[in-house]
């Protein structure tokens, strides 16, 4: 992985570069933005405070500062950029490249489409920052939850040629050499099963874990609609136990698995209503292996709307799955262990309110999160402050419970209350 | 003498012609002035509070019209915070219109709700139906011609409209102050939607001629109960001009490239 990372890097260095904005039609000397520049650096500076509400884990305070820096080189064909991301916290352990590099990505234009190729995040559906038939980023959950869900997708290093199709069509094709199953963390706060005793994951970063996926998507009159396939593994890792007779833990498994979607936006009354489906085709589609995952479908359907004659926005979304051959006979079944209350079904609704005043210089949001299942959920209120147009204070809340039942990760965070007051400098 | 004579009865014919004109077709005349095949302007809005604190806000924005039908792409230059933000608009017959926004920290294109018209555009004075000309028609209200009078030295009417019942407005009442040369707006006065306080004043500065069309290069709206005000300067600006289509696409939107 180091050394793609590296290539990436030799070859970004070697571009000409060009501009953004619509060079191409205003005279040049009197745009004076400093955006025009043909190499631009932007990004962030600024720290967060945040402070754990409960005593389990000795009312934890975590001052954490932080830069994230994007650089963007364009030129007529070539695109080329790289984010970083360095927080104070990272200079105490040792760093990999993964750490702080989040994306290192070419972008190659073509007269038929366009090639990206590099270390990046994609977003697939049509749902409105949650989706269910996005396979390609696996989430990070070792260090907590956050509000917005792509910054908590792991980049990864993957090539996708892109197909136009018309002026409003797109055909990716995917290709992945590596696998990462979704991460969690198994020591610390943000743990939801113990698991203690288990065995390490074996190496994912082998050719037999390469990946493979194609997406079409396609404006046509008010709908704007796509199908997806994807070919690898499922995100969650399954355990394979022995038996003596108590099930002991021998090997950390993935399951191979084909995922088929379509999705759709459109317009209804005065909102765009979302939906995605999928369904997941498993090696396990029998149900026969307890550490493998059976066939699923997931779904999910939601709306927003900007409530008339206010400055309020209103989004709710639905999503779910439903384990097929769900079997409750056995503890062991990887799909009954991770299921909640021996439910084959699985509902989440969530949603969020905001408002802006002053000139939208300050900004109040609630979103929330319930699960049916379990009754678990979680609040995220969050207030932001633009003291200057590049200035922001920000105060961030979340809370989190449910019912005790073995795998619902809200009633798991529910000590992992905290504010967070932020202060980010934009350049 | 008889040349005066004959000189003062065309100047009066002209004048009783011109003062015959009823307010709609005065405010058909300013929606006429506007009319062009394709535009695209370079734009810098200040935002001045009430102590005189002062933001800015920088877009570059394309119009093209298709068959009476407006498509229209902004591009968010400043602040750093939105820089490189893309937003499309499609006018639709019948219906309302398409939008999708870029956003490039997802670098994702996402169809969006269609604004709300009395929404605030960037934080600023202006509702996002004060900014768009698309869906303007003479149709919607009654109009009524107050006076001529001088305003600012040029010449012109003072007219009256009041959205007609039914009719989906984010004001009561308007009265425009009209250039008679120019057809273009010098003062706007918005009111309250019962027709009785006014609210929102505009004012237009700079009037020139680009490309034969005329311009107000600077125009401010102030809401008059904060005293909050943004000033709209339009830096450059052109005027029918040969446009790639491939920019109001949902492709250039993705990728900041027309094909």
């Amino acid at each position: 992985m180091k050394k793609l990372l590296v290539l990436l890097l030799i070859l970004i260095s070697s571009l000409l570069f060009g501009q953004d904005g619509f060079g191409d039609i205003f005279d040049s000397e009197i745009i004076t933005d400093k955006s025009q520049n043909n190499i631009i650096l932007n990004g962030e500076i600024g720290f967060n405070y945040k402070l754990y509400l409960d005593d389990a884990w000795d009312s934890e305070q975590i001052f954490m500062p932080y830069t994230n820096l994007n650089l963007l080189f364009a030129s007529e064909i070539f695109e080329a950029k790289i984010e970083l991301n360095i927080e104070g916290n990272d200079l105490e352990k040792e760093l990999t490249i993964g750490d702080i590099v989040q994306e290192l990505s070419l972008r190659t234009f073509f007269s038929f489409g366009y090639l990206d190729l590099g270390l990046f995040k994609t977003e697939w559906g049509k749902g409105d920052g949650i989706h269910v038939i996005d396979p390609l980023n696996p989430l990070d959950q070792s260090n907590g939850i956050s509000s917005d869900i792509n910054e908590m997708k792991r980049s990864e290093i993957m090539a996708r040629m892109n197909f136009y199709l018309g002026d409003s069509g797109l055909l990716e094709l995917v290709y992945k050499p590596y696998y990462h199953p979704i991460e969690t963390d198994v020591t610390g706060r943000w743990m939801v099963k113990d698991f203690t005793g288990f065995p390490s994951p074996p190496d994912t970063e082998l050719p037999g874990f390469s990946q493979a996926a194609l997406r079409l998507t396609k404006t046509t009159g008010i709908f704007d609609i796509g199908a997806m396939y994807y070919y690898g593994y499922m995100t969650e890792p399954g355990v394979k136990f022995i038996f003596t007779p108590t099930p002991v833990p021998s090997e950390i498994t993935f399951t191979k698995a084909q995922l088929f979607g379509v999705e759709a936006v459109w317009p209804l009354g005065p909102f765009p209503f979302r939906s995605e489906l999928g369904y997941w085709l498993t090696e396990d589609h029998e149900g026969a292996e307890l550490y493998l995952y059976n066939d699923r479908a997931v779904w999910l359907a939601g709306f927003d709307i900007m409530i008339p004659g206010t400055s309020i926005f209103v989004s709710i979304q639905e999503f779910g799955s439903y384990v097929f051959n769900f079997d409750t006979s056995n503890p062991v079944d990887m799909d009954l262990a991770m299921s909640y209350n021996n439910n084959a079904m699985t509902n989440t609704v969530i949603a969020a309110v905001e408002s802006s005043f002053y000139h939208d210089s300050m900004k109040i949001r609630l979103a929330g999160l319930y699960l049916f299942e379990a009754n678990g959920y979680m609040i995220l209120p969050t207030y932001t402050w633009n003291i200057e147009d590049d200035l922001e204070l920000s105060v961030k809340g979340q809370i989190f419970g449910g019912d005790d039942e073995g795998s619902n990760p809200y009633y798991a965070w529910r000590n992992n209350d905290s504010v967070t007051i932020g202060l980010k400098y934009f350049f | 003498m008889k040349k005066i004579l004959l000189v003062s009865v065309l100047l009066l014919i002209l004048l009783t012609s011109l003062s015959a004109q009823t307010g709609r077709e005065i405010m058909q005349n300013v929606i006429d002035a506007q009319k062009v095949n394709s535009s695209a302007m370079d734009i810098q809005m200040t935002l001045v509070d009430n102590d005189g604190d002062t933001s800015t806000r920088r877009i570059q924005t394309l119009i093209l019209n298709d068959n009476d039908l407006t498509k229209t792409i902004t591009l968010f230059l400043e602040p750093a915070s939105v820089r490189n933000t893309r937003f499309l608009t499609v006018e639709n017959d019948g219906r309302a219109d398409d939008q999708w926004i870029f956003l490039p920290s997802l670098r994702k294109v996402k169809r969006i709700a269609a604004g709300e018209k009395d929404g605030s555009f960037m934080g600023s004075d202006f509702s996002y139906s004060d900014m768009g000309s698309s869906g303007s028609s003479v149709e919607d209200s009654t109009q009524t011609v107050l006076r001529e009078e001088k305003y600012n030295g040029r010449n012109s009417f003072v007219v009256e409209s009041i959205p007609n019942a039914g009719t989906d407005n984010n004001y009561g009442k308007y009265i425009t102050w009209v250039d008679k040369s120019s057809w273009l707006t010098l003062k706007v006065e918005f009111y309250s939607k019962d027709g009785k306080t006014q609210i929102k004043e505009l004012n237009s500065e700079n009037i020139v001629k680009e490309n034969s069309h005329w311009v107000a290069k600077k125009i401010t709206m102030e809401t008059l109960e904060s005293g909050h005000k943004t000033i709209l300067e339009i830096k450059q600006v052109k005027y029918d001009i040969p446009l790639n289509p491939g920019y109001f696409t949902t492709t250039f939107l993705e990728t900041g490239r027309a094909k």
